[in-house]
């Protein structure tokens, strides 16, 4: 019961919040406590353990349940030290409703069940009053839906060699266009709301989404693997180089934290494609410190980015170094992993990668600028990222081991 | 059967494409979901039919009555969506034909060429009631070819209706087009 119990909780929470939307702060403690209820029950719900309740087994992966336990864990911090000018209700409201169709994803058997759960997120996403256009806000995440969709009506079929790769193609351009990286970046509006803006896909929803097409990848590429593995580490190369020499270059503040989260996602994806325990353990471990890390960070820092304020204090200094995945910090046994995996692969990659980590360091320098001097919520909330980063940083092994590496 | 409702679904889906208002877009659906429907009948899915039809029924009738006013069938400046139709159909037959084998070619060309079309017309829409309608007929396939019996079938349906009940923001008409 516990993978039905941990769809239906958040969305029942976030039925309320909007439903009490005139009273705050009923309309918090209702969704508050049926999402922390939802949590209880991802946390209770192993991969030993399925449902079949509603006529199919349902079951969380180990992987996704930690990452949706992160996801939980994030929306949670948010919620308790929210941004300035943030109303704690609604970002629960979106957080909850996110995180209803997250788990409804990872719990889905079959990779078509969760593209459907994935368009009507999008639909749900972009129904929200957005600052861009309609369609705008819709295309990209729905070519993603399409080109999944078509990835799986082409696996359904038999035919040559090739139709499998051409699967893989659809499967890793789908992907990409629903996390909104390269080549299928999402418009951006620095002043939009972070709810319907494209920074859920690639810091809240992307996580899960990434870890279910990935998994669920497996049987349809069957044959094609290293193709589908070369694409993705093609792919992530490609959003590390561009997304760090960007997030550096770009004139716009708001703009460079978004191309951070896409050279983070550039390391997620090269981990998924080094098919080795190491590799898909780096990927986790990217995508842990951009929930519990990037995430909040950047949200803590849209004030000091709406005032234009950039101050060269030592907490700037240490959230850049946080950004730039040094040492002690989450990102750094990331990258660690990463190596390791990509030098038993193929060595020549390993000595990208490593020149690729060099390409961090300045637009970190530039984003930890952007934090400001943060004081009182904001100052508890970026010290509980940093905690949390150093925590993950120096004990990486049980979070590998809640995702059953 | 299954040769005559694909046929049906590149109907149903060439009516999306050429559509500007609800009236046009709610006849692609429900012809969309009719095929669908019929497909899923032939392939021995007959509560799985039922299901995918009721549910493209209701979003049809739901977007008949949410969006813009009239058929807006083939307006000024719809050439190039009809090629596409005939393109995409064509492309759609072949790769169902020579490129694929297995049973039921028909099966392959809808949902080959409701995918190619609806796909081509999210990209190019800018219009929220004909983004939504495309999207609902991407549920409607994604219940064909996801294989997990009545429950991908209950799904499609239902993502079908509430894409379809979902209210559209007013977007300015040019005008003189």
């Amino acid at each position: 019961m516990e993978p039905e119990l941990a769809v239906a909780l958040p969305a029942a929470g976030a039925a309320c919040a909007t439903a009490l939307r005139p009273r705050p702060r009923l309309a918090l403690a209702s969704g508050g406590a049926l999402g922390i209820a939802g949590l209880v029950a991802v946390i209770l719900s192993r991969a030993d353990l399925t449902s079949d309740q509603l006529g199919i087994t349902l079951t969380l992966s180990p992987a996704s349940r930690a990452i949706l336990i992160a996801a939980s864990a994030a929306l949670a911090i948010l919620v308790a030290l929210p941004p300035p000018r943030a109303e704690r209700s609604t970002l629960l409201r979106w957080g909850l409703g996110g995180l209803a169709g997250m788990t409804a994803m990872a719990a889905a058997p079959t990779l078509g069940l969760a593209v459907m759960i994935l368009l009507a997120l999008v639909v749900l996403q972009a129904s929200g009053a957005g600052r861009r256009d309609y369609a705008n806000r819709f295309r990209a995440p729905a070519l993603a839906v399409g080109l999944l969709a078509l990835g799986i009506a082409l696996a359904a079929m038999q035919g040559p060699s090739l139709l499998t790769r051409i699967v893989a193609v659809c499967v890793v351009a789908g992907l990409a266009a629903a996390l909104g990286v390269l080549p299928y970046i999402h418009e951006f509006d620095p002043d939009e709301s972070t709810a319907t803006s494209p920074i859920p896909w690639l810091a809240f929803v992307g996580p899960v989404l990434a870890v279910v097409v990935v998994g669920k990848a497996g049987e349809m590429v069957e044959g094609a693997e290293d193709a589908f593995g070369a694409l993705l580490i093609g792919l992530g190369l490609i959003n590390i180089v561009v997304a760090t020499l960007a997030a550096w270059r770009t004139s716009s503040d708001a703009e460079a934290w978004r191309y951070s989260f896409i050279a983070d996602w550039g390391l997620a994806l090269c981990g998924f494609g080094l098919v080795v325990p190491d590799g898909v353990g780096a990927a986790l471990l990217v995508l842990y410190s951009i929930l519990l890390g990037r995430l909040p960070l950047y949200l803590w820092s849209r004030q000091s980015l709406r005032e234009k304020a950039q101050t060269d204090r030592p907490i700037n200094f240490i959230v850049a170094a946080a950004l730039a995945g040094s040492a002690p910090f989450a990102g750094f046994p990331a990258r660690i992993l990463l190596l390791r995996a990509a030098t038993a692969m193929y060595w020549p990659l390993a000595l990208v990668l490593a020149m690729s980590f060099l390409l961090w360091l300045p637009g970190s320098l530039r984003l930890g600028r952007t934090i400001g001097a943060p004081k009182g919520r904001q100052l508890i909330g970026v010290a509980i990222a940093l905690a949390v980063s150093v925590a993950f940083g120096l004990f990486p092994r049980p979070l590998l081991g809640l995702a059953g590496l | 059967m299954t040769e005559v409702a694909a046929f049906v679904a590149w109907v149903g889906a060439a009516v999306v494409v050429l559509a500007d208002s609800r009236r046009g877009l709610a006849a692609g659906l429900a012809t969309l979901a009719v095929a669908a429907a019929a497909i899923a009948w032939s392939q021995g899915e007959q509560g799985g039919a039922i299901v995918l039809l009721a549910g493209g029924v209701l979003g049809s009738a739901l977007r008949f009555t949410i969006g813009p006013d009239g058929w807006g069938l083939m307006q000024p400046g719809s050439t190039p969506r009809l090629l596409f139709t005939i393109i995409a159909a064509l492309v759609a037959l072949w790769i169902a034909l020579a490129v694929t084998s297995g049973p039921s070619a028909g099966a392959r060309f809808a949902a080959l060429a409701v995918l190619l079309l609806l796909g081509g017309r999210l990209l190019e829409a800018s219009e929220p009631a004909v983004v939504l309608t495309a999207m609902a007929g991407v549920a409607l396939v994604l219940g064909m070819v996801s294989g997990d019996g009545i429950v991908s079938y209950s799904l499609a349906a239902l993502v079908t209706a509430a894409v379809s009940a979902m209210p559209v923001p007013a977007t300015p008409r040019p005008r003189g087009t």
